[in-house]
């Protein structure tokens, strides 16, 4: 230093200086710790299509599922359409209808168990019909998607499969002998035949218990549920609608392929997994529908309420109605002697009329109904045998057991869509 | 109250300015050297410790191939789901190029993974009752990672495939892209197939890949292979030993075990990475003390007025530690701002070198800013801190008027204690040295050798340099002068040339390992490349019939890999003609051979006595020349027993090998990849042409021998650039604590520059001799730092790279290497100090004379 400073004169630029340095340096740091602290590494790209696209199970236009799927396949994928001059036959028609979009094969039984306890189930085998130009190297243009339900008591057991089509994983054969399968879910004729029925039905699914997330179904795990069941049809199939052709809206536009076995005696073993695993008999009623087609629901389709009946007098009731935009409601059905025969049931000949509306989390459904075919002097109410029957499912509908009181008691699955 | 004294510590700032830039840019090429290398560590760690595989959570177990006579197929995958194995989802990986209106983006191929999004769905989904969920709250929107694979299938229906990559990969594929193509660029396979959609998405374990379904996937490219069945969730061991009962003979259960393995392989790298990062920040450190000497020399002269006007030592010393410390902080906060932008810099390097190197995936991470910077500013304030002590001391000595220490005697106790440190050092050195394996205490080894190096170097310099002035004729007065006063500068300028005498020797030490390896893999890639040709297949060829007519010799290579021991190893074939056993290069052969009966070990290891195993096998696994190993058949399995005839060379090879004769392997059993071509140019053009008439177009993949050796060293070079760059970083950290402490000598050496100005030299000479005294003290430094830089490249090779990667070669002491090493310190020295010494010497005289009055 060879200056001659003045010290005061340096003590007051120091304290000019220290007055302005000091807000800066506070603020410099402020700036790079605020920035750093933004800045994760390696920096992110902040653009809007970043994003990845919403995934269909929270799109608005999908909440119709179950019996009653509203898809969003795009238009110049749509499959053939249901024609009304086609005949079903058997049992070429149990297999896979590959040019439809949708197709399912569908399950319900009410079961008791030697051990006190109901037991009720659903067993449901999808296929879409999704044509991609990459679906076709990596297995086939079908998607296949399975759901699996069972009740007791307060406990649900649920499941659902998906796999694509083309693998091996799932699929339904064409040769003898006739199988729906997705991964050991497997449904098959035990005679080896072409035919639906008698069948075996193999299957296991898991406890839906809030305290575990990520269950694996395995035979290590003892919430797994398995089921062994072999049904045996004990009567005819019923086409359904007209000969099979099924109107599903007011405008009659909208219609599938449709035919049910109503009349199928359950047996079997139902076998919780674990340590203290008893296998328990079971034995009871099902109901088989197969439906297929490329456009099911119209747009103004707001629901659907649809159920199966087993009466004590062992007549069986499919009736269902479709809740419409601006419209009235399209109600219909089938009634099925004992002996076999059936009549369709048109909007004049029943009445179904909901009770009541009870609120399971979230929701409100009509879990009660009252049930009218005067000319077969029906008179009686369908009421769910619990409240949360709700499949939450990736598309989540509901699809539960119920108890008929009345003119006539029995039991049945009830299916409501669109709440 | 201190706040008088900090105004004129501002104050001050505005006179000290070289200093402050000196302390500030020491600080922050320390805090973001180490940064960067924090982050690089942090980042690859966290990508195989996050115990995900394509970001699926808790993959630990996976099903695969056992070897590539049969792959994986989808209808292993059906029969097993089938079978109940529902737990299993199958991947499948392609190694590809991206392009952008038909010219490629990338330098790298990025993996391409394809996941069964469907399977894991089946697995993954996890219903909640209606009853139990208060809001209407499905269990896929509870898992993020989840919910974004399986949006890669379920949210695309009818519209264009979507994949995830890391934002960085888009944000430099986009960036490559936008140059060569313009902006919102498509990006394509090499056939012009569109990509899907791509969506950056944020995960320690995405890399160098982009996800998709695997109908993307096979989209693209229909010829992809499965990879594997990856087993999702923790399987008991009951489900594992029904899993593997089940597999099919080609099939093999593998446990995954990322972290551990991974970390475990890679902590070689990690570590000697930290090591470089730690001597950066060392050497820094070294700055810091001297340019805060300077900065105390500069105050001096109003430090002494706060002291007459009654501001206490204590407070001087405390309010200045302060603004070490606040320094410090804004070093550090600018730094890792620059630590992260380096670290991107890097990290494509340093992912490709990890997964070259060691075959591991290595994601991009994401980064805790807090825990970096508590880290960096943990360490850079008591480094700084520590680095205070001495200068503020000597401050404190300097401001209170008792002179306590005795100046001679002092002298000779830190003499004493130079040389205690020198033996402390030397001991510890050669006792790690030859007793000890861990990684880390072999990098404590090499520390202390480079430390005993620096005492030495203490203790000798004012020696060696009175011994170069006795060189000096008596005609050179200037010159002389020059040299003596050198030999008072080194005692001044202790710290900067120990930090110099550090760099040089890691410099020289790194360089000649590098070198070595370089010539080492060089000869031993050109020896082994002794065909002249090669061809690299996935699918056997059959090329004997046309390479005969084509007048070529054709010589197939077979490949398969064998579990030895725990671990799984490479048996290769080696053709054992005449060129190809002079292309072999041996690191040791059997004692019973030599290069003069060569041919006997050839013969032996025809007839299947024997066999040969690369330094991984022999190191890794404890053999020796000699030693009886039994090993599978390579075509029967059958365990067979074989003597070491000789341990070979195989650089940049993670595995342990084994070569055995090619009639051991059966054609059917094996897969064949590789061919040896021996031909002229004509040949070569004659065979593809006869290729092309079979239908056999394999032009792209015939490699010519000098171009696949060039190919090999280019890899080879890429992996050193980060070596290479902190090596010129430590040089210029060095160099600039030198320049700092030139500094605070110049204003010292003023009275005798001013004497000889006075004499009649001109300033342009009296700076001339100046530099040929700083030059002399950095040329001393760079021949004692030269042994010890061989010695530190003799411990890299023989104890570092042994350990660390099991091989070794032989060192190479190029002269050309050291002189470079020398050139350039010189050069980097020269130009740092060529500054404040062209200032010094445009400074009138008049200036010194007044300050000595």
């Amino acid at each position: 230093m060879t200056e001659n400073h003045n010290p005061r004169r340096t003590t007051k630029n120091a304290e000019k200086s220290a007055r302005f340095i000091i807000p800066i340096a506070i603020f410099v740091s402020v700036l790079i710790i605020g920035s750093a602290l933004n800045f994760t590494y390696p920096s992110a790209l902040e653009r809007d299509d970043t994003k990845l696209a919403e995934p269909v199970y929270k799109a608005a236009q999908t909440p119709l599922f179950g019996r009653a799927v509203q898809t969003e396949i795009p238009s110049q994928s749509l499959g053939k359409k249901a024609n009304p001059d086609y005949k079903i036959a058997f049992p070429q028609d149990h297999g896979s209808h590959n040019d439809f979009d949708i197709e399912w094969w569908y399950l319900t039984a009410n079961l008791d168990g030697d051990n006190g306890l109901e037991y009720d189930i659903q067993w449901t085998l999808f296929r879409f019909r999704i044509p991609s130009e990459e679906g076709k190297v990596w297995g086939n243009e079908h998607t296949f998607m399975a759901h699996a339900s069972v009740h007791s008591g307060e406990q649900h057991w649920f499941t659902e499969k998906f796999a694509r089509g083309g693998l091996g994983i799932a699929g339904v054969t064409k040769q003898s002998p006739f199988a729906l399968y997705i991964d050991d879910w497997l449904w098959q004729n035990n005679l080896g035949q072409r035919g639906l029925l008698p069948a075996d039905l193999d299957f296991s699914l898991k406890l839906i218990d809030p305290d575990k997330i990520n269950q694996n179904v395995s035979p290590s795990d003892s919430s797994t549920l398995s089921l062994s069941l072999q049904l045996k049809n004990k009567g005819p199939y019923i086409l359904q609608g007209d000969q099979g052709y099924s109107i599903k809206s007011g405008s009659a536009s909208h219609a599938s392929h449709y035919y049910s076995a109503p009349f199928i005696d359950v047996e079997g073993y139902v076998q919780m997994s674990g340590i203290d695993a008893v296998a328990v008999r079971v034995k009871g009623q099902a109901w088989f529908d197969q439906e297929w087609t490329s456009q099911l629901l119209d747009q103004n389709t707001l629901g659907w309420d649809w159920m199966s009946l087993h009466l004590d007098d062992g007549s069986k009731i499919m009736a269902f109605q479709m809740r419409l935009a601006n419209q009235n409601d399209y109600i219909t059905g089938t009634f099925i002697e004992a002996d076999g025969s059936s009549q369709t049931l048109k909007g004049s000949d029943i009445s179904l009329v909901a009770l009541n509306n009870t609120r399971v989390g979230n929701k409100t459904f009509p879990l009660s109904w009252h049930l009218r075919i005067p000319h077969r002097e029906i008179d009686i109410t369908v009421e769910s045998k619990k409240q949360d029957q709700w499949n939450p499912a990736l598309f989540p509908y509901y699809e539960g057991a119920v108890n008929i009181s009345g003119s006539h008691s029995g039991e049945g699955f009830l299916e409501l869509t669109g709440y | 109250m201190p706040w008088p004294f900090i105004g004129v510590l501002f104050a001050s700032y505005r006179h000290s300015k070289f200093s402050l830039a000196m302390l500030m840019s020491s600080l922050l090429i320390a805090a973001a050297g180490l940064s960067a290398v924090l982050i690089i560590n942090d980042s690859a760690k966290q990508s195989y410790q996050s115990n995900e595989q394509f970001l699926i959570a808790n993959v630990q177990n996976q099903i695969v191939s056992v070897d590539n006579t049969k792959a994986l197929s989808r209808a292993d995958y059906a029969s097993l789901r089938r079978a109940g194995f529902t737990e299993l989802v199958a991947v499948a990986q392609t190694r590809r190029h991206i392009y952008a209106d038909g010219k490629r983006l990338t330098r790298r191929s990025i993996d391409h993974t394809g996941i069964d999004t469907f399977a894991l769905y089946s697995q993954l989904s996890s219903p909640v009752a209606l009853s139990a969920s208060k809001e209407h709250q499905l269990a896929y929107e509870k898992q993020d990672e989840n919910a974004v694979l399986l949006a890669l299938d379920f949210g695309n229906v009818g519209s264009q495939n979507q994949a995830i990559i890391h934002p960085t990969l888009l944000d430099s594929l986009s960036a490559e892209a936008e140059e060569l193509s313009g902006p919102r660029p498509i990006f394509t396979s090499a056939d012009g197939r569109l990509l899907p959609k791509l969506y950056a998405h944020k995960n320690a374990s995405l890399g160098n890949d982009i996800i998709m379904s695997m109908a993307a996937l096979y989209g693209l490219y229909p010829e992809t292979e499965l990879s594997a069945l990856l087993l999702i969730g923790d399987a008991p061991a009951n489900r594992l030993d029904a899993l593997k009962a089940a597999l099919p003979s080609h099939l093999n259960l593998q446990s995954l075990n990322n972290s551990e393995q991974d970390s475990e392989l890679t902590s070689s790298f990690h570590l000697n990475l930290m090591a470089m990062a730690l001597l950066m920040f060392v050497v820094c450190l070294f700055i810091v003390v001297n340019a805060i000497n300077l900065l105390m020399h500069t105050r001096m002269p109003w430090l002494k007025i706060c002291r007459q006007l009654g501001i206490g030592r204590k407070q001087l010393m405390l309010v200045q530690l302060a603004e070490v410390g606040f320094l410090t902080l804004i070093a550090c906060l600018i730094g890792i701002v620059l630590g992260l932008e380096l670290a991107k810099l890097a990290s494509p390097t340093v992912q490709a070198t990890l997964e070259n190197l060691y075959q591991v995936e290595v994601g991009y991470g994401q980064i805790s800013l807090i825990t970096l910077f508590l880290q960096v500013f943990g360490i850079s304030l008591v480094g700084c801190i520590t680095a205070s002590l001495l200068p503020l001391q000597k401050l404190n000595q300097n401001l209170s008027s008792t002179k306590a220490v005795d100046e001679a005697k002092s002298q000779a106790f830190w003499h004493k204690m130079t040389w205690a440190c020198f033996v402390v050092f030397a001991v510890i050195g050669i006792i790690l040295l030859n007793f000890v394996q861990a990684l880390w205490l072999l990098l404590i080894a090499t520390a202390c050798v480079i430390l005993a190096g620096c005492c030495i170097l203490l203790i000798n310099y004012p020696l060696a340099l009175r011994q170069i002035v006795k060189l000096i004729p008596k005609s050179l007065p200037l010159l002389r002068v020059s040299t003596k006063q050198s030999v008072s500068l080194s005692g001044k300028t202790k710290i900067a040339c120990c930090a110099f005498f550090i760099a040089a020797t890691s410099n020289i030490g790194m360089n000649l390992m590098v070198d070595s390896f370089r010539g080492a893999t060089f000869s031993w890639l050109e020896q082994r490349l002794a065909a002249d040709y090669y061809i690299y297949s996935n699918t056997a060829l059959e090329l004997d019939d046309i390479a005969k007519a084509s007048d070529l010799v054709i010589h197939q290579r077979f490949e398969n890999y064998t579990q030895f021991g725990k671990r799984e190893i490479q048996q290769f074939s080696y053709p054992s003609t005449q060129r190809f056993q002079k292309a072999m290069s041996f690191y040791e052969l059997a004692p019973q051979y030599s290069q003069e009966n060569i041919s006997e070990l050839w013969h032996a290891f025809e007839n299947a006595n024997g066999i040969l195993v690369n330094q991984q096998f022999a190191f890794g696994m404890g053999y020796e020349v000699n030693d009886k190993v039994s090993i599978p058949h390579p075509s029967t399995g059958k365990l067979s027993e074989y003597n070491i005839l000789g341990i070979i060379y195989d650089f940049g090879n993670p595995s342990a090998q084994v070569l055995m004769p090619i009639r051991l392997f059966d054609p059917s059993t094996t897969s064949y990849f590789i061919y040896s071509i021996q031909g002229s140019e004509a040949s070569i053009d004659r065979f593809t042409q006869s290729l092309l008439q079979n239908d056999i177009d394999i032009e792209k993949q015939i490699i010519e021998t000098s171009e696949l050796l060039r190919l090999s060293m280019q890899a080879f070079d890429d992996t050193f650039v980060i070596t290479d760059g902190l090596n010129i970083v430590t040089l210029l950290v060095a160099a600039l604590s030198l320049a700092c402490a030139i500094v605070v000598i110049m204003n010292d050496v003023r009275p005798q520059n001013m004497l000889i100005r006075s004499l009649g030299v001109s300033a342009f000479k009296t700076q001339f001799l100046a530099l040929f005294q700083y030059v002399l003290l950095c040329l001393v430094a760079l021949i004692f730092a030269t042994p010890f830089g061989i010695l530190l490249a003799w411990v890299l090779i023989t104890d570092i790279n042994y350990q660390a990667f099991s091989w070794t070669y032989p060192l190479l002491i190029s002269l050309a290497k050291i002189a470079k090493v020398y050139a350039l310190s010189l050069c980097v020295v020269i130009l740092v100090i060529i500054v404040p010494l062209i200032r010094a010497g445009k400074r009138p005289l008049i200036n010194d004379i007044r300050q000595v009055n």
